[in-house]
C-alpha cells in the first residue's frame, strides 16, 4: 500500500490528485475543480484511458447504476480501489462529453438522487419509462419486483434496482407516487383533477359554439 | 432561446425573418433582424452555462468571450476548462424592451415537464411540498396528493396571471413549482431551462438579483437559481460546459452586420 492520495495498491495505475506524489514536473490533467496528477504524460493517457474504458464497459450493460454501484463495478474490474476524488473527475468527463448522462429521481424522503445512465441505453430507458406509465394507468399500483419482471424478464444483477430508478424517476417528475418502499402508484386523483377540467372547457366551448350557429331571426 | 424585444423567445418557433436584440461593438444593446433556417441536419447538443446565463447551444456555435475572442462551444466542452474563459452577461434589461411571455412558449415549456397533462390544463410535481402548501398565491393553484403537492396550471389562467403581472406570475410558478425551502434555491432541470431565463429576468425586473449554479463544472443535471441582494455581475467565468446526449435539429441564424452579436439564453453569438 502506498500513500492514501496515490493508487499504488495498483500497480498498474499511477494517479494523484496531490502534486508533490510523482517529482517537481507531474504530468497534469484539470478536470472540472479537480486536477490529476501522474509521473508523464504517458502514464497519465494510459491510466486515464484504463478507467474511462472501465467506467464504459461497466456501464454499458446495465440500464442504470447509482454512483457507489458503478464505482463497485469499475473496482472489482480492474481489480483496484480508486481514490473517490478521482473516480468522481473522470465519472464527471464522460457526463461532459455527453457518453454518459445523470438523471435525477426522488427517494421516498422526497430527497432528490442522481443515477447514471450510458448513452447507449438511454432509449431503453425512455422506452422503459412509457412502458411502466402504460402499466401504472392499468394497474394503479405497481411493485417494484412486478415492474421487474415485466421489462427485463429473467432477474440479473442491477435489473430490481434499475426498476426501481425508472418509478423513482417517474415519482421525481410526478407520474408516481410511493405507496410503500418498494410499491408505487398512479396519481390517479392528479388525473381526475385535470381531466373533470378538460370536460368543463370542452362543454363550454361546445356550448358557446352552438349559440354561436344559432340562426338569426 | 433569443432575446427578442418582448424577452425570451424558442428560437425554433420564431419565424423565418425576426427581430432580436443584440450587442454591438460598443456594447449597447440595439435591435436588429436576424433571418432563422431550419435545416434537415442534426447535430449533437452542448449546454454552457455562468452565473448569469445558461444556453444550449450546437457545439459549432460561436460565442464571444469578453475579451472579444470568439470560441466554438465544441472547444469550450472539450477543452474540460471553461473557468478560465469569462463572458458578458445581458443582465440589466434595457429600457425599450418590454418583456412579455409567450404563453404558447411557457405552456410548451410546462408541458413537457408536467406529471400529467393536456391541452388545457397540466399538473406540476411541486419540489417542496411543505413550501408549495403555504404559498398564499392564487395563482398557480395547488392540490395536496397524499404527502406530495402539485401545482394545477389552467392554460387561461397563465395568460391572465401573464397579462396582469408577468413578473409575478412567473415567479409565484417557479418558486410554488420548484423552489427547495432547505437549499433556499430554485431547482429546474436543464431541459426546463427557459424558465430559468424567464425568473432570472423576472428577477432582475424587480431589481432582485440571481446567481445560476450547477452540479459542477464538467457537467449538470439542473440549473439552480439563488435570489440575491445584488444584481447579476455582467462579467462572469464559465461555470459549465457538457455535450447532452440528446441531439436536436439544427437551426442556422445569419444577419447582415457581423459586428452585432445577438443574444442567446444570455451569451453572445458571434459571426462565423
Amino acid at each position: 500500500m502506498g500513500s492514501p492520495h496515490v493508487n499504488l495498491t495498483n500497480k498498474q495505475l499511477l494517479m494523484s490528485i496531490r502534486s508533490g506524489d510523482f517529482g517537481a514536473t507531474p504530468a497534469t490533467r484539470r478536470l472540472g475543480g479537480v486536477t490529476i496528477y501522474a509521473p508523464d504524460e504517458r502514464e497519465m493517457t494510459r491510466a486515464f484511458g484504463t478507467v474511462v474504458e472501465a467506467i464504459n464497459f461497466c456501464s454499458k450493460p446495465h440500464l442504470s447504476l447509482m454512483r457507489v454501484a458503478l464505482n463497485s463495478q469499475v473496482r472489482d474490474h480492474l481489480n483496484i480501489t480508486i481514490d473517490r476524488r478521482i473516480f468522481g473527475a473522470i465519472l464527471a468527463s464522460q457526463l461532459r462529453l455527453g457518453i454518459m448522462d445523470s438523471i435525477p429521481c426522488a427517494a421516498i424522503t422526497g430527497r432528490v438522487f442522481r443515477i447514471y445512465i450510458h448513452t447507449e441505453q438511454l432509449d431503453t430507458f425512455q422506452r422503459h419509462l412509457a412502458t411502466t406509465v402504460d402499466e401504472l394507468r392499468l394497474r394503479r399500483v405497481i411493485h417494484v419486483t412486478d415492474l421487474e419482471e415485466k421489462l427485463f424478464g429473467d432477474r440479473r444483477w442491477g435489473t430490481w434496482s434499475s426498476a426501481f430508478h425508472i418509478l423513482t424517476r417517474l415519482v421525481q417528475i410526478g407520474r408516481a407516487r410511493y405507496v410503500t418502499e418498494n410499491s408505487f402508484c398512479w396519481p390517479l386523483e392528479i388525473e381526475h383533477a385535470i381531466n373533470k377540467h378538460l370536460r368543463r372547457v370542452r362543454v363550454v366551448r361546445a356550448s358557446r359554439l352552438a349559440n354561436n350557429q344559432e340562426p338569426v331571426n | 432561446m433569443l432575446f427578442a424585444p418582448h424577452g425570451w423567445r424558442i428560437t425554433k418557433n420564431l419565424s423565418t425573418e425576426t427581430q432580436v436584440l443584440a450587442v454591438d461593438r460598443h456594447g449597447k444593446v440595439v435591435e436588429t433582424t436576424i433571418r432563422l433556417e431550419q435545416t434537415e441536419n442534426r447535430s449533437q447538443l452542448a449546454y454552457l452555462g455562468t452565473g448569469g446565463a445558461f444556453a444550449a447551444l450546437v457545439p459549432d456555435t460561436r460565442v464571444l468571450a469578453n475579451d472579444g475572442k470568439r470560441w466554438m462551444v465544441k472547444t469550450l466542452v472539450e477543452s474540460g476548462d471553461v473557468s478560465s474563459v469569462h463572458f458578458e452577461t445581458l443582465v440589466r434589461i434595457p429600457d425599450f424592451v418590454r418583456p412579455n411571455p409567450s404563453v404558447d412558449d411557457l405552456w410548451q415549456c410546462l408541458s413537457d415537464a408536467s406529471a400529467i397533462g393536456n391541452s388545457e390544463s397540466l399538473a406540476l410535481r411541486c419540489r417542496d411540498p411543505v413550501l408549495a402548501a403555504s404559498l398564499k398565491s392564487a395563482f398557480p393553484q395547488k392540490k395536496q396528493v397524499g404527502d406530495q403537492v402539485f401545482a394545477i396550471v389552467r392554460r387561461q389562467e397563465l395568460a391572465s396571471a401573464l397579462d396582469e403581472n408577468w413578473r409575478e406570475a412567473i415567479t409565484n410558478l417557479v418558486t410554488c413549482w420548484l423552489k427547495d425551502g432547505a437549499d433556499n434555491r430554485v431547482e429546474i432541470e436543464r431541459s426546463s431551462y427557459y424558465l430559468a431565463l424567464w425568473f432570472a429576468t423576472a428577477l432582475a425586473a424587480s431589481r432582485s438579483g440571481y446567481a445560476f449554479q450547477y452540479d459542477s463544472i464538467q457537467h449538470s443535471s439542473y440549473v439552480f437559481v439563488m435570489v440575491t441582494q445584488q444584481a447579476a455581475r455582467p462579467l462572469q467565468p464559465g461555470a459549465c460546459a457538457f455535450y447532452s446526449p440528446h441531439d436536436t435539429r439544427v437551426v442556422s441564424i445569419s444577419w447582415n452586420d457581423p459586428s452585432l452579436a445577438p443574444i442567446a439564453a444570455g451569451f453572445l453569438i458571434a459571426a462565423d
